[in-house]
């Protein structure tokens, strides 16, 4: 079958908008890999969209090793070990609290349940700024401010409303009989979550890990205010090390840096693929 | 030891009444079908039978004792649902054995049991698959063994049949019957399909609105509606309704039909001797309207509009006294009357029904 | 009563951590932070109430003025542009595409990444001496300006640059998501009556997904409020305060300024905006549910 010339014409039309589109994005990240491979006096010579003459691992070693923030030198590998510090407890908690609190009330509708969803449902949406100086008072109080169990807490609370919400909507799309069968055939509450809902619960918990986990790398704000500089997450040293005033800028190290701090939630989300997506989707049931 | 028995239950969903002051009395060995549309509550009676939803007033008892507040597992009682609910995950051989081995019973004991029903049932092939390799007959056999091996006192359904196809459900009906005959433990069965109503149930308890509507044997159910709503409910094609007049009038009983004949309806078993007439509806199943009216004493005009055969049974769909009705005979009479074909059917005063016009009750 | 026994004990214990969190944390903190906000305090919380003058103060600093107009172009455009770019590039994915996992991937990989990394980089592209502006002049194009990181009347549209290269993807993903939902027999039904492609995205398809354009809409709307990373590593408010945005005024009066009862009258007047976001939408919801409804 042959097309008309017309349809040849849109299909045309078609692909060019995706091919300019996806040069759009993918723009930046050319450039960070290349301005990352070259050395300061190439940089300086050449556009940033030239491929480097003799690509060096150089500016990536030097950005892991001994970047500096302020008169500090010792690279971003810090920040690295301090987010998978943050990231990994954070992520194990935030899920198992909205596992359990979504099977809760989506099969058991304890009171206060439609009080507690609405609660959850605006917390989801307000600024950070809103919690910020009262838990950063409460922490200290406790001890905890500047601490890694401080900003693992911070992360858990946070995430907790999107993770309940989760939960909640994937639960309730199972079917209600399979609940009320284990509870004829006498199941509790703990034997029914860990026997029966537990093993069907694998899509949304790749999906919370997805969420979570990405969540937490990324985050900016909270290891900002709640880490304290023992802990800074990789985010907050790479904006302390790339924005930092001292010294002369070093492009490809920064570049290199970034690229760095990227990769974790990158390799999630290449990983993962359509389930990335899932993800938004399941996060987006909370609009 | 196995009675249930339902004393003035209220049950609200917020401020949604779903049931009322509702009474319902279930004798051991029992198979009570609770019949009627979505919506009417029967599903929330059962599952308050069940424990699974919380009771805002009134007693559920269970062989005599008060199980209101227990938890499901405490109420003696098996459940089979409409969509199975077979645990995933596990095999046919683990959902029969979860609620055992809650209950901690010692393997062998568990293994007998398991090996009685899957023989009953003739799921003994498929006892290490898991639930999504069977097909939906299969599922629910497993579903119904499933409740079987708990050696409950009471079976619950809740439209067990209902995502069958139409052949899998009559066999499993049939099979559903004879297991009742077998183990003669008290069933409790939620439909909205009448004919598995009709077949199974020693009694039938028709419902709408949260309001248990007559509680009869299938039989009464059929040929003694105890309302409009019940009448109208019971039967496929539908009875047929016509409005008019009752008089009473020099000892005789006569209904006229509105702007059509006067029928006289004496010999009709009135509920409660005839006082005054009224507006009154007469109902009459189609398949008690006879095309060859032979000596049957009474007479209707009707209109043919279509005619259908279904097989054994043919009806005619028509008007009498422009009131919609349908006759149903065998196909052996081999009879199409072409549209608007005028003939006389014949009637017996037993076959009648009457009700009030206002009330819906029966006369 | 007895009701409350055994399994049922258990189920309010599973929910004691969430209402603790919800309590403590989120109820408690909102109180606290309002209350902060009608007193003097400046470093510490001292509770002399003064109410609605910090709300006053506010109102009337030019630091904050500022960065709620450049919150409000900056929120306005990135919202529209993601909507019309991501609506686009979601209608060019269902063409029944070859390669459509590699545009997806493509267009969704910055939604993956932070905002910090996503304002480092685009600062970087956008560095006038080394970035697009310097290649661009070294191809031999002597006069090609592109400097607006530097310009303080542009700036804030390279933050929507930045933006929308970050969430245009989700946009994307969730009204495809949406497209892939229209039933595939009300296409054949208009490709019968010989409705034009373009015709029935507008005026049929549009209407079915406008629940995900909502979605997606509030999502990014609520980002506009809480946008602050992005600002911090992008541009870090400037130049001179072309960039400033309320989140960041917020923090800064919170730590570097220590005028705390400003800084949460600010944060208050986010939340403000937030459920001015959300309410009309929650309503709009309820009365599309009812009219769908009758």
């Amino acid at each position: 079958m042959r097309m008309s010339s017309e349809k040849t014409l849109a299909r045309t039309g078609v692909y060019a908008f995706l091919v300019i589109s996806a040069a759009f994005f993918l723009m930046p990240f050319y450039v960070m890999v290349v301005t990352s491979l070259k050395t300061m006096d190439e940089i300086r010579v050449t556009s940033i969209f030239a491929l480097p003459d003799t690509p060096t691992l150089q500016a990536w070693v030097t950005a892991w090793q001994s970047a500096c923030t302020g008169l500090n030198c010792n690279g971003l590998s810090v920040g690295f070990f301090n987010s998978v510090m943050i990231m990994v407890p954070a992520t194990v908690f935030s899920i198992l609290l909205g596992a359990v609190t979504g099977y809760a009330l989506s099969f058991w509708r304890p009171k206060g349940t439609g009080l507690i969803f609405g609660i959850l449902l605006v917390a989801a949406f307000i600024p950070y700024q809103v919690f910020i100086y009262p838990l950063v008072r409460m922490l200290s109080q406790v001890g905890l401010y500047n601490s890694l169990a401080g900003i693992v807490a911070i992360h858990v609370i946070f995430g907790m409303p999107i993770m309940v919400l989760l939960f909640r909507n994937y639960y309730a799309g199972l079917p209600r009989d399979l609940f009320s069968a284990a509870r004829v055939d006498g199941g509790g509450f703990w034997v029914i979550f860990i026997r029966l809902i537990l093993p069907l619960s694998p899509p949304i918990l790749i999906v919370a890990v997805i969420l979570q986990s990405t969540h937490i790398w990324n985050d900016f704000l909270f290891g900002l205010v709640f880490a304290g500089s023992d802990n800074q997450p990789m985010t907050v040293l790479l904006n302390n090390i790339v924005n930092s005033t001292q010294g002369e800028k070093a492009y490809n190290v920064n570049m290199a840096a970034t690229i760095l701090t990227a990769a974790v939630p990158l390799i999630i989300y290449l990983a993962s693929g359509r389930w990335f997506v899932r993800g938004i989707a399941a996060g987006a049931v909370k609009g | 030891m196995a009675e249930v028995s339902i004393e003035n239950l209220d049950i609200r969903f917020g401020a949604v009444s779903v049931l009322n002051d509702l009474n319902l009395q279930i004798a051991e060995g029992e198979f009570i079908v609770l019949l009627g549309s979505s919506g009417c509550g029967k599903s929330t009676l059962l599952n308050a039978i069940a424990g699974l939803i919380d009771v805002s007033g009134g007693k559920v008892r269970i062989g005599g004792e008060d199980k209101t507040d227990a938890e499901p597992k405490d109420r003696g009682i098996g459940m089979v649902f409409q969509s199975y609910a077979l645990y995933p995950q596990t095999t046919v051989e683990g959902n029969l054995s979860f609620g055992l081995r809650m209950a901690k019973m010692p393997k062998d004991e568990i293994a007998r049991r398991i090996d009685r029903v899957s023989k009953m049932l003739q799921i003994e092939p498929y006892l290490k698959r898991r639930p999504a390799a069977l097909s939906g007959g299969q599922r629910q056999r497993v579903a119904i063994g499933r409740a079987l091996v708990r050696d409950a006192d009471i079976y619950l359904f809740d439209e067990p049949l209902s995502n069958l196809d139409a052949k899998l459900r009559a066999e499993l009906r049939v099979e559903l019957k004879e297991l009742h005959q077998t183990i003669g433990k008290t069933m409790i069965y939620v439909t909205h399909d009448q004919v598995e109503a009709m077949t199974l149930a020693t009694r039938i308890a028709v419902m709408q609105n949260g309001v248990i509507q007559q509680l009869a044997a299938p039989e009464d159910i059929y040929e003694r509606p105890a309302n409009l709503f019940v009448a109208g409910f019971v039967g496929s094609p539908g009875m047929n309704f016509f409005s008019g007049h009752l008089r009473s009038e020099a000892g005789k009983a006569v209904f006229a039909i509105n702007d059509g004949p006067e029928i006289d309806v004496s010999d009709y078993a009135f509920d409660a001797p005839l006082e005054q007439g009224g507006e009154a509806v007469l109902g009459i199943r189609p398949e008690h309207l006879f095309v060859d009216a032979g000596d049957l004493p009474l007479r209707l005009p009707f209109t043919v509009k279509v005619s259908e055969s279904m097989g054994a049974d043919s009806v005619l769909w028509g008007t009498t006294a422009g009131q919609k009705a349908s006759v149903r005979f065998g196909s052996d009479l081999k009879l199409n009357p072409p549209r608007g074909s005028e003939m006389e059917l014949g009637f017996s005063p037993r076959a009648l029904s009457l009700f009030d016009a206002e009330s819906g009750v029966r006369l | 009563m007895a009701k409350f026994s055994g399994t049922r004990a258990h189920v309010y214990l599973a929910m004691l951590p969430v209402w603790i969190i919800v309590l403590v944390a989120l109820v408690s903190s909102t109180v606290w932070t309002f209350v902060i906000s009608l007193t003097n305090s400046k470093l510490l919380p001292v509770y002399k109430f003064n109410f609605f003058h910090q709300y006053e103060l506010l109102l009337k600093q030019p630091a904050w003025q500022v960065a709620v107009s450049n919150l409000i172009v900056f929120g306005v455009l990135f919202i529209a542009i993601c909507l019309v770019f991501g609506f686009v590039m979601a209608i060019m994915m269902d063409q029944r595409i070859r390669g459509e996992a590699f545009f997806r991937t493509v267009f969704l990989y910055p939604y993956a990444m932070s905002f910090v990394v996503t304002g480092l980089v685009w600062q970087w592209v956008l560095n006038p001496g080394f970035g697009i502006q310097a290649a661009v002049r070294g191809l031999g194009f002597e006069n090609f300006t592109f400097d607006w990181i530097v310009q303080p009347d542009r700036a804030i549209y390279i933050l929507v640059l930045a933006a929308v290269w970050q969430g245009s993807g989700l946009v994307m993903a969730i009204l495809l998501a949406g497209l892939r939902g229209v039933d595939e027999d009300l296409w054949k039904a208009t490709r019968i009556d010989g409705i034009a492609k373009w015709r029935v995205y507008t005026s049929i398809v549009l209407p079915i997904i406008a629940p995900m354009a909502a979605t997606a809409t509030v999502l990014l709307a609520v980002s506009v409020v809480k946008a602050y990373d992005l600002v911090v590593a992008l541009t870090g408010g400037g130049p001179g305060n072309a960039t400033e945005v309320p989140a960041k005024f917020v923090m800064e009066n919170l730590f570097a300024r220590q005028n705390v009862a400003l800084a949460n009258a600010g944060a208050i007047m986010m939340l403000v905006a937030v459920i001015a976001i959300l309410v009309p939408m929650y309503y709009a919801r309820r009365y599309m549910a009812q009219k769908a409804e009758v």
